[in-house]
């Protein structure tokens, strides 16, 4: 079973790819949605989507932030 | 391929990914509590990857409007003056904003450059910026978190080595170069905020007498609030990203 000191390292690993890749890329689909010529009933479910999934992953950077201070505590 | 599927493909592998990587944790995590929070965020990224695979669906039944219009060009951060008229720069954002904000000064400032990655492994910026067309030759990382990579390790928990490990890297730098911490908020995670302000005062002097810049990313949120406003009146010029 993992180490409590390793804890802070498997949980930077979470922390990186939610903040980096996986919410850049949605910035800028969100971006591309917006701009696209997609029909409004389309264009609207899409963000609709999209919006949730930012949500979702900031809610997840702000646990896995706080889980982190926990293990180095 | 249109720019919208073509990231629509990149989320679908990066949630696949992240459920992959929260699944492989909880085989190895003993604490119920933390199990739970973990099951709780993989349980999210199995619905993620459901949502984006109707997006993908969504998308090709609208194969005739997917194609998008020029966005304008967004503005960046202005950085004029930096290093010849004020050396120390702390930047907060948004955490939605924050890998934009990375990009636009390290694209802004394009010059040679110590990355600190603090709370986050490098490889993880490092393929952003390639991403992002930014020649990541010119970046020297340093990481507080133990991974595979070419880049130099130091304790997060102790601030003196890093003070000494920035400063060494700054003696090995060639040409025009600037420090760029990325991010002061994380370091609440292991210092107080009277360590983290004497650090700030204390990076902020040697780096002026190198004759570069350091530039001191934060998170613009509520609870970083105190710190952020401690931290600011300690560098030369504030930025609000």
């Amino acid at each position: 079973m993992i180490k409590k000191n390793n804890l802070a390292k498997m949980f930077s690993e979470c922390l990186s790819i939610e903040e980096i890749p996986m919410l850049s890329n949605l910035e800028e689909l969100r971006g591309l949605v917006n701009n696209s010529r997609l029909d409004d009933s389309a264009k609207a479910k899409m963000l609709k989507h999209i919006g949730h999934l930012i949500k979702d992953t900031l809610q997840h950077a702000r646990i896995i932030t706080g889980l982190i201070k926990g293990a180095v505590k | 391929m249109n720019q919208i599927n073509e990231k629509l493909i990149r989320q679908l592998k990066i949630e696949k990914d992240a459920f992959n990587l929260y699944n492989s944790f909880i085989k190895k995590i003993d604490d119920q509590k933390l199990k739970k929070s973990i099951i709780r965020i993989r349980d999210d990224e199995k619905e993620h990857v459901g949502i984006v695979e109707e997006m993908i669906s969504l998308v090709k039944m609208h194969k005739a409007g997917i194609e998008t219009v020029k966005e304008e060009a967004k503005k960046g951060i202005e950085l004029k003056g930096f290093i010849n008229e004020f050396s120390s720069l702390f930047i907060t954002t948004n955490i939605d904003n924050y890998p934009f904000t990375i990009i636009n000064i390290i694209k802004g400032l394009d010059m040679n450059c110590i990355y600190l990655s603090f709370n986050k492994m490098p490889g993880y910026i490092k393929k952003l910026l390639i991403d992002h067309r930014l020649d990541t030759g010119k970046i020297k990382f340093i990481s507080c978190v133990k991974s595979s990579g070419s880049w130099a390790y130091t304790n997060p928990e102790n601030l003196t080595s890093l003070s000494v490990k920035l400063e060494e890297s700054a003696r090995g730098m060639k040409g025009k170069f600037f420090v760029l911490i990325d991010s002061i908020s994380a370091f609440s995670a292991y210092h107080s905020a009277n360590a983290i302000l004497r650090f700030v005062g204390l990076v902020n002097s040697k780096m002026e007498k190198y004759g570069s810049g350091i530039v001191w990313v934060a998170i613009d949120d509520e609870g970083e609030k105190g710190l952020n406003d401690k931290i600011g009146p300690l560098c030369d010029k504030i930025i609000k990203a």
